[in-house]
């Protein structure tokens, strides 16, 4: 998985050992404070509810690692998610703070998605969604930015690309093995 | 007007992509209804593509299973298997829970 947007570049690979919980490393580089970071990541899901036309989700993220300088500093991240979708609408917000000793003394920030398909193809096809992304960095200069979303995914391969409001360019791209 | 561009261009490439639709959900019953030894299993919260790829991969793991067919419309599972060969309700739903999914109802023939 990668995720690239005006504030960061990050590079994950995930193993998933069962439905709860997903390990994996983690690459980011922090364009906005130049640090570049490596780590580890735990993602669990808390709770999951099913219905018919319906999963809501909600997860516990967890990363840690150092900072990769030559004066190398620990640095968490932990955060919560949750989201809701049904075949044709989507939501999800995501809260987290950011800490990296000497560096960071913990940052939040939170984002939020709103997002509806405009056409429903069936398993295997072509799936296209259209969001809008609401990110809030109260310790920024910028502490709001909107990003409008284009999403496609067909079969184990999803990209996102936008581009937001000061006309910074989002490129996210999962590969499920 | 960059932005516009970018969005109508991948709107329309989008639409056009979505027109080639896969199995419909009367084929899937159908194929069913005409199948000598399949199960029928109608799935809670399967969503998505990538819901429905796990549920493939672990009933595809199954000696027994010859071939899967999905339905998100439906939230159906069609699970075809070889001649002469079974597969216990427990382990369909064993596989669907392990996916983070439910059984609603499972049919047989």
């Amino acid at each position: 998985m990668t995720k690239n947007d005006w504030f960061q570049n990050i590079l994950h690979i995930h193993y998933s050992p069962n439905v709860n919980n997903s390990l994996g490393g983690v690459y980011i580089n922090m364009k906005e404070d130049d640090m570049e970071l490596a780590g580890v990541q735990w993602n669990h899901l808390l709770f999951r509810e099913n219905t018919k036309a319906s999963q809501a989700n909600l997860y516990l993220m967890s990363q840690a690692g150092a900072t990769m300088n030559n004066d190398p500093q620990l640095f968490t991240n932990l955060a919560l998610a949750g989201d809701w979708e049904t075949r044709r609408y989507f939501t999800s917000y995501w809260a987290g703070v950011f800490y990296a000793n000497d560096l960071n003394d913990g940052e939040f920030n939170q984002k939020a998605r709103v997002g509806i398909a405009p056409y429903l193809s069936n398993y295997g096809g072509f799936h296209t969604w259209v969001m809008l992304q609401v990110e809030h960095r109260p310790e920024r200069e910028d502490q709001i930015i909107l990003t409008p979303i284009l999403r496609f995914f067909k079969g184990p391969y999803l990209a996102e690309i936008g581009v937001n409001d000061n006309g910074d360019f989002l490129f996210n791209a999962i590969i499920r093995l | 007007m960059r932005i516009l561009t970018i969005v109508v261009l991948a709107l329309s490439f989008s639409l056009h992509a979505g027109s080639g639709r896969s199995k419909q959900p009367e084929s899937l019953v159908e194929s069913f209804k005409t199948s000598q030894n399949s199960v029928l299993v109608n799935v809670k919260g399967m969503v998505c593509d990538f819901c429905a790829q796990g549920l493939k991969k672990k009933f595809g793991a199954i000696d027994s299973v010859s071939s899967i067919d999905v339905d998100l419309e439906s939230g159906n599972v069609l699970i075809n298997l070889k001649p002469g060969r079974d597969l216990s309700d427990n382990k369909i739903k064993k596989a669907v829970e392990e996916n983070g999914l439910e059984v609603l109802k499972t049919q047989r023939r």
